[in-house]
């Protein structure tokens, strides 16, 4: 009977021990994500202003959103700048991640130059690419594209549409793929050398040694990258909202940057919100297609 | 122990008296002139050893927005807002209002002193929900040194259409390839509003139900148009500053805010003048800070005695804050000869501030601002549609945000 009861104890000492170190976690988790998520879906339903009263407006907002004949463009915006963005990231990654991995001269200093711009903060970096990019002529890519003689004029780099979104895109690769380099190295070290010796002897060239070896070997670590790319990609506002401020004509404008707009700018709080669970929706349908993809070709390859 | 506690309880006490009250005023000035205003602040807090003002400053207006809509419902707001006109109509029923004459007679301050196109939108209910203090009108900015090397007086520059045309063409020969006489961001929406308003038109019918711009908005793309044609506009986005302060460009139309910058850094090539008329009508574009009260903030007297206090200092000391690059919002200051002797260059510009327009106050202003430029860029950067489809389909857009906007407010 003591026995028993000690052991009882026993487990409900290592439960609240469990539960305490689970604590400091939940306690954020629950302010800043849970309550949130909750609350975001509860103003949704109203129209919500910091200045008036409150009112319920049942499923208005999301009507509004749908109907709204500036969403539309800003989620096909944002779709088309994650189809070309994520899978340029990752090739790049991959190449990178590939180049680092062979010991030679000043690799650290190379790994730490493609990896450190992943930890510094937004603001500081776009300010720094705006100015590189900036349309007067001694702009630092006008002057120096102008002295080695590859254009004759500044260049407005925000002017057009696909220049824009040319520059959108090479700023977040250059932004954000030093972490990824990082998870395809350690990804790649794990892979046998004697994988590679024995494809080489029997005649694999580089592209099938990529493509039978070293891809299902980082099919785990890509599957999360691409998770995590999808998500930062239908996250995209700082870049377009410090470089280009929407422009030209509105064209490089994002789902979360019309958020931005409906919720700060015009302090519709309500509407923000239902929009913000469009955006979660949008985000949903894709992981639920690369999860089935994904699936599907895990399959086959055990098959 | 006791005595100890008493002590340092009285001590707390007689520190929290000894300040009197405290003024929280909330401004948008980043650049040079917030260093003005804090030299009229501390010139205040040592002649009113009952008051203090602390001058708290948040650049970008949603920001600012963001903040007083919070500080509001959450009564923290600052007391005293310096705050841009058009950032002020979501907030006109929660400013504190007076009547012409309560001001006048309470205060000393003459709400008919100042200019009416200035004045108009801050009358609620019959009172008076902010005093103007300054007007940002646009002048021309332009280099005397290259109006002298193609032959043009550097003393009389362009006041009509034509004359600013001619000026221009003449310019072209000296400029710099890539770049034109007069390099503006001829997206700037703030251009268009002028030229808007100088062709006549404005943006909203008088009720807010519809977009009123098209007509006077298809000119003033036209007018942009044809001087990007001429190469006297850029035909692409321009960061303006860089090419005028080297000499590279010719000529500005910009906000007086530059004035002092470019007379420092130009010298005696730095030439002021009143915009051109470019339109068919006399206006100018001009913006204002407005000193407003929240009246959740002031509802104790002696707080708003305080915060008038300082508001009366900055309305009879306003002449120091139009050295920052100003033009006065009072009829009297800018027709005065101590302004004429104190700060020439402010007293030629503000002699168009009774032809200033500014936006209308409506809460969405920004919003449709910002969607306006949108079409603009299709204009006059990308120039993928023609003025007359651009302004069609703007006023489109525009009717969409006027029709939820009312569908919300009834």
């Amino acid at each position: 009977m003591r026995q028993s009861q000690s052991k009882s104890c026993k487990r409900f000492r290592r439960e609240v021990v469990s539960w305490l170190f689970l604590l400091p976690h939940l306690v954020f988790f629950v302010l800043f994500v849970a309550v949130p998520l909750v609350f975001g879906m509860v103003i949704s339903f109203f129209n919500w202003s910091l200045l008036n009263d409150n009112v319920f407006v049942g499923a208005s907002n999301y009507i509004r959103t749908w109907n709204d004949s500036r969403f539309w463009p800003v989620v096909q915006n944002t779709v088309i700048f994650a189809i070309v963005s994520v899978p340029l990231t990752i090739i790049v990654a991959i190449l990178f991640a590939h180049i680092l991995n062979k010991k030679r001269f000043g690799q650290l200093w190379l790994l730490i130059a493609f990896v450190s711009p992943a930890f510094f903060g937004s603001v500081g970096i776009l300010s720094s690419w705006k100015w590189i990019f900036a349309s007067f002529p001694s702009g630092l890519a006008n002057y120096y594209l102008n002295k080695a003689g590859f254009i004759n004029a500044a260049v407005s780099w925000f002017g057009s549409t696909g220049v824009a979104w040319g520059v959108i895109i090479l700023v977040t690769i250059w932004w954000i793929v030093g972490f990824s380099i990082l998870l395809y190295m350690g990804a790649l070290q794990r892979i046998p050398p004697e994988q590679y010796e024995s494809a080489k002897l029997d005649g694999a060239g580089p592209w099938k040694r990529f493509l039978y070896i070293t891809l299902p070997w980082i099919r785990s670590v890509l599957f999360f990258d691409v998770v995590r790319q999808v998500i930062l990609a239908f996250g995209l506002f700082d870049q377009a909202y410090i470089l280009s401020a929407g422009g030209p004509a509105g064209t490089t404008r994002t789902m979360v940057y019309y958020l931005y707009l409906v919720g700060f700018e015009r302090q519709d709080f309500g509407r923000a919100a239902s929009i913000s669970w469009y955006i979660f929706a949008i985000v949903l349908i894709f992981a639920i297609i690369q999860l089935v993809l994904v699936t599907k070709s895990i399959r086959s390859t055990e098959g | 122990m006791k005595k100890f506690m008493c002590l340092a309880l009285a001590l707390i006490v007689f520190v929290g008296f000894s300040f009197g009250i405290t003024i929280t005023m909330m401004t948008p000035l980043t650049g040079a002139d917030g260093a003005y205003m804090d030299e009229i602040v501390a010139k205040f807090n040592a002649t009113h050893p009952g008051i203090e003002v602390v001058h708290v400053v948040v650049e970008s207006s949603l920001d600012m927005k963001n903040k007083l809509s919070m500080g509001i419902a959450s009564k923290t707001a600052p007391e005293i807002m310096f705050i841009r006109k058009f950032d002020m109509p979501l907030y006109l029923q929660h400013f504190k209002g007076f009547t012409p004459e309560e001001w006048l007679n309470n205060y000393g301050i003459d709400v008919n002193d100042i200019f009416p196109g200035v004045l108009e939108g801050l009358v609620i209910d019959g009172k008076v929900v902010g005093i103007p203090l300054d007007i940002w009108i646009f002048y021309m900015a332009y280099n005397k040194a290259n109006f002298a090397k193609v032959g043009l007086d550097p003393e009389n520059p362009p006041k009509t259409r034509d004359e600013f045309i001619a000026a221009m063409e003449a310019l072209i020969p000296i400029t710099p390839a890539g770049l034109t006489p007069y390099y503006e961001n001829p997206a700037w929406t703030w251009i268009w509003f002028h030229l808007l308003w100088q062709h006549g038109g404005d943006l909203l019918t008088d009720d807010f139900k519809k977009p009123a711009f098209a007509k006077a908005g298809i000119e003033a793309c036209k007018l942009m148009l044809m001087m990007q044609e001429k190469g006297i506009l850029p035909m692409q986005v321009a960061d303006p500053g860089v090419s005028f302060q080297s000499g590279d460009s010719s000529v500005l139309i910009t906000g007086i805010w530059t004035i002092q910058p470019w007379m420092q850094q130009l010298g005696k090539d730095f030439g002021y003048a009143v915009s051109p008329q470019l339109g068919t009508t006399k206006a100018v574009f001009g913006g204002s800070h407005v000193l407003a009260m929240p009246k959740v903030m002031v509802e104790d007297p002696k707080v708003l005695q305080a915060a008038t206090t300082f508001i009366k200092y900055l309305w009879d000391n306003a002449i120091d804050w139009y050295a920052a690059g100003q033009t006065p919002a009072r009829i009297s200051i800018a027709e005065s000869q101590e302004l004429k002797e104190k700060l020439p260059h402010i007293y030629v510009v503000s002699q168009e501030s009774e032809y200033v327009k500014q936006f209308q106050m409506f809460p969405l202003i920004s919003e449709i601002e910002a969607e306006i430029a949108v079409y603009l860029d299709e204009i006059l950067v990308l120039h993928s549609i023609s003025p007359e489809e651009g302004m069609k389909e703007a006023e489109f857009a525009v009717q969409e945000i006027l029709d939820d906007y009312w569908s919300r407010v009834k």
